[in-house]
């Protein structure tokens, strides 16, 4: 598993976690996490958010909150982007506390299409 | 309420002047005064559809996006900023952002669900809002929270208002410019999406206005005894909609999958039940 940590200047900091109905406080939008070539466990097209559990090859497994499912479709999310089994990389804003999980930034499909935004 | 009547016997003393501000004092002079309607200005461009509105940032703050909505329009700022608060709140702010450090969101009712309200709603867009402008009310379906009714029919504010999270809003529209009052706001949600706090003595004095085709400018003016030393403003800039792909509302009922539900503390257990 390689986890590869991104720091970037506070003054650039813009990155969004397509997240409303709460406070972003909990994601570091100053940095990015490449979770790569993890195992997708379960993809739940849900609201008010949506949420992706993946699986790392050492075993970790990171929860990881996307927007609603209304506006992960304007990033080109949908209910069947990701299914149990599938190999994928994701871009997270990690989680304050250190536990293993974040917010979406951007998904890399076995295809090699990009869903959503890399921040950093 | 006691700032509505204030308003009242401050306009009743300036008798029948055109001012925008005595309009719901002269009900008992000529009604509607000139230059006001309540069931829309001929003048009054009919503001219905689908908008986007701009985030309110945080200047400087390392928690806040400060990016704006999807569309990649700015984000717009409160003014003063910072928040003019009384030393009582100035405290509340300090300790959520000390619990901001350590990962925990105090004060965050949209993780419990509770409706989003106002001025949240009007200045912290994430989402299109659908504007229906009928006679007699201007309805604002937004997400999150239950439809804001701005009655433009020549009302008052009810005598035993509830406070609740959206109050109640009145309004007369003046030429372009539709002018709004809203009291009777509970204090349990915050301003925006960065947790700052509000007190039950908030009331709002907003304005809509289309400045161009397909743009609205909604200014607001906060003023808060309470939680502030001075009133708050802010101008949010809603911009049209037409694109397919911003005309789906989903429902996105809050409580469907609700994992980021927080405790008294501020923590949530949403990312250790996998």
């Amino acid at each position: 598993m390689k986890v590869r940590m991104v720091i970037a200047a506070l003054a650039a900091v813009a990155a969004v976690p397509a997240v409303a109905h709460h406070s972003f406080a909990m994601f570091d939008t100053s940095r990015e996490v490449e979770l790569r070539n993890v195992t997708v466990r379960e993809w739940q097209w849900t609201s008010p958010h949506t949420w992706l559990f993946v699986v790392a090859a050492n075993g970790d497994r990171y929860t990881i909150e996307g927007g609603n499912p209304g506006l992960m479709r304007r990033q080109g999310f949908t209910k069947g982007s990701m299914a149990p089994g599938m190999r994928v990389t994701v871009y997270i804003a990690p989680l304050r506390n250190g536990q293993k999980g974040g917010a979406i930034n951007a998904v890399i499909l076995p295809s090699g299409q990009m869903l959503g935004e890399r921040k950093h | 309420m006691a700032r509505c009547a204030r308003i009242v016997l401050a306009v009743a003393a300036l008798a029948v002047t055109a001012l925008p501000g005595a309009a719901f004092a002269q009900q008992a002079e000529t009604w509607p005064p000139p230059g006001v309607s309540f069931d829309g200005d001929p003048a009054a461009p009919d503001i219905s559809g689908l908008w986007l509105g701009s985030e309110t940032g945080v200047p400087g703050a390392a928690f806040a996006p400060n990016r704006g909505p999807m569309d990649g329009s700015p984000p717009t700022f409160w003014a003063p900023w910072p928040l003019p608060y009384q030393p009582a709140y100035r405290r509340i702010v300090e300790e959520r952002a000390a619990a901001l450090k350590q990962g925990r969101a105090l004060g965050d009712m949209g993780a419990r669900c509770l409706p989003f309200g106002l001025p949240r709603m009007l200045v912290a867009k994430v989402y299109p809002d659908e504007i229906v402008q009928t006679a007699g009310q201007v309805t604002f379906f937004m997400y999150g929270s239950m439809p804001i009714v701005v009655w433009t029919d020549g009302r008052s504010h009810p005598a035993d208002l509830k406070p609740s999270y959206n109050g109640h809003s009145i309004g007369y529209w003046v030429g372009d410019t539709l002018h709004v009052e809203t009291v009777g706001l509970n204090d349990r949600q915050t301003l925006d999406h960065y947790l700052n706090p509000h007190s039950d003595k908030l009331g709002l004095q907003w304005t809509v206005r289309r400045v161009a085709k397909d743009m609205l400018h909604l200014h607001v003016t906060m003023e808060d005894e309470k939680a502030f030393t001075e009133p708050v403003t802010t101008t949010n800039i809603w911009r049209r909609k037409t694109d397919p792909r911003w005309q789906v509302l989903d429902d996105g009922s809050c409580f469907e999958n609700n994992r980021t539900q927080v405790d008294a503390e501020g923590n949530t257990d949403g990312f250790t039940k996998f």
